[in-house]
């Protein structure tokens, strides 16, 4: 019992220690420069939201959100609806080449991304997409292939066969099947895939600070470090982009916090 | 026969676009990096085939490498601490204690969060002006500790260090956690009656039965230490005086600050090399230590 107890108070303690730097984070976006200057501990004297008005409009944090939001979303879908594409064809329409292909996207599991980095670079360059949204968007897709087809491919096989099956035999089309009957089937993991992606392609940097030149095609991610770097010392409005920019990850974990945990875990336990 | 030609379209359609993505912007690049590892390239002007040139250069004239690669090795060893402090937590979490989801909650939150938000804020933790650290130690009497956490050599690794831990314990307390879930209680229960302590259950039933999770964890831990590229470069860039530099932040500098575009891909691959050499040993060492 005494065991439990110390225990807990460690969890507590620990768990205190580990929300501080949120908290501190919350409480110095209501504060002033000055504030923040000379008593970092002490309470905002009043909850202005000036900060947060001037990262949203002058540090043109609400461009950047736009830009996050919907880069986000678009490499999200594409790389839910080819990945389940690409499971459904392993898992379902056998062909000599399907073990060696499979083998294949697995190898991506191991390729750290600055790898890539420069070349990408230059075939970006090449392509003419350089500095625009496609630039990001694709790699992103491409890039999540390997965890993803690993994923869906796991769900595909845990279905029955007899249940498409049965749909080809009565002369549905392999598309039909997979559109009408399976996504259905496998949109757990789907929502899952989509969530798990959602945090990394929100998260991701370094494509952005290397593929993007012009201010207003920025993401959060790197708007804040172009914030950090012209601002220096306007830390009040700094807190504040921190907070606008977790604010959708943070209600997306706390919603789906169980999906999210099991997606990582299904990840490292069939990698 | 019909069907097998059919099926062999669709099987084409199906995965063309997660292939063909998958071919121009994954896998291309990296046959690319080989071959930009082989030139002196800037990225703008000709290239300039010089052989291995690079890789002796990596290898025999460059201290900043081996400083980088010194520091990405203190990373590696010490971080591998998460992986007997995540298995604790993780046997705490699973035993039945008060505000147990609201722990997993804070102890997976900074796992979920950006790199470019947790390195941001830990550098305003750390400033040697306003930040929080120094000013709880003058509030503790301790003034002569404070320091430029982050801009002296000799803090600057650990200092970022603190922050990846804390940042990353998460993600094996998740994978452990999965693993306890699928020992039986009634196993745990059996050997309580018999009076095994709670150290004997953990070192003689609970590990053992996560031992491919812990060894999973493992060479994880030693691929992600060797690639660790977010927190150093968003808190320090390596700097000061190359104090926290680690090989891929080296890259990155040789690539995107100094434009030696051949010299940096020569990094990067013998990174990637690296990595997938470490992966296939430890899994081959492992699979021979299986029962």
């Amino acid at each position: 019992m005494i065991k439990r107890k110390i225990i807990f108070f460690i969890l507590l303690l620990y768990s205190l220690f580990s929300l501080f730097p949120f908290g501190w984070m919350v409480l110095s976006s209501f504060k002033t420069d000055l504030q923040i200057f000379i008593s970092p501990w002490s309470l905002p004297e009043s909850f202005n939201y000036i900060n947060y008005i001037n990262a949203w409009i002058k540090g043109n944090f609400s461009r950047y959100f736009i830009n996050s939001v919907y880069i986000t979303l678009i490499s999200v879908m594409g790389g839910v609806l080819f990945s389940s594409m690409a499971g459904y064809a392993f898992s379902r329409l056998r062909s000599k080449l399907s073990n060696n292909l499979r083998q294949l996207f697995l190898l991506g599991l191991m390729i750290p991304g600055y790898v890539t980095l420069i070349p990408l670079f230059i075939i970006l360059k090449n392509l003419g997409w350089y500095d625009t949204h496609l630039a990001l968007i694709i790699p992103y897709i491409a890039g999540s292939m390997p965890i993803n087809i690993m994923l869906m491919y796991a769900t595909y096989q845990n279905i029955p066969q007899d249940i498409d099956e049965a749909a080809i035999i009565d002369g549905a089309s392999p598309w039909r099947v997979f559109w009408m009957i399976l996504m259905p089937l496998t949109r757990p993991t789907a929502i899952t895939v989509f969530i798990l992606m959602f945090i990394s392609v929100w998260n991701e940097f370094l494509n952005v600070l290397i593929f993007i030149n012009n201010p207003a095609l920025k993401t959060l991610q790197a708007g804040l470090m172009a914030f950090r770097g012209q601002y220096q010392t306007d830390y009040a409005s700094l807190f504040a982009a921190l907070v606008i920019t977790i604010i959708p990850i943070v209600i997306i974990f706390i919603v789906m916090q169980d999906k999210i945990t099991k997606g990582m875990a299904a990840g490292a336990i069939k990698s | 026969m019909n069907g097998k030609i059919l099926n062999k379209k669709w099987f084409t359609l199906f995965l063309l676009p997660a292939l063909t993505l998958y071919l121009i912007f994954v896998l291309l690049p990296i046959v690319w990096a080989s071959i930009y590892s082989l030139q002196d390239w800037d990225g703008i002007g000709a290239m300039n085939f010089i052989c291995l040139q690079n890789y002796f250069k990596l290898f025999t004239d460059d201290p900043i490498f081996w400083q980088a690669l010194v520091n990405t090795l203190v990373l590696m060893g010490i971080s591998l601490v998460l992986i007997p402090a995540g298995l604790i937590m993780a046997i705490w979490l699973n035993t039945k204690i008060m505000l147990k989801s609201f722990f997993k909650t804070v102890i997976f939150l900074p796992l979920v969060m950006p790199s470019v938000v947790l390195g941001i804020l830990w550098a305003q933790i750390y400033n040697p002006i306003s930040g929080l650290l120094n000013s709880a130690l003058v509030a503790f009497g301790l003034p002569h500790l404070q320091r430029a956490w982050l801009g002296e050599p000799e803090t600057a690794l650990l200092a970022i260090l603190v922050v990846v831990l804390w940042q990353s314990i998460g993600f094996y307390v998740i994978v452990y956690l999965a693993g306890l879930q699928n020992i039986p209680e009634e196993m745990i229960e059996a050997a309580k009656i018999d009076g095994a302590t709670d150290s004997v259950i953990t070192l003689q039933i609970i590990i053992p039965l996560l031992s491919n999770l812990i060894k999973f964890t493992l060479i994880f831990n030693i691929i992600t230490s060797l690639k660790y590229f977010d927190l150093v470069f968003i808190m320090t860039r390596g700097q000061p005086d190359h104090a926290s530099e680690v090989v891929a932040t080296h890259m990155y500098n040789q690539a995107f600050d100094l434009y030696n575009y051949g010299y940096a891909s020569a990094i990067a691959f013998t990174l990637f090399m690296a990595c997938v050499f470490l992966s296939f040993v430890l899994n081959r060492v492992f699979r021979r230590y299986e029962y």
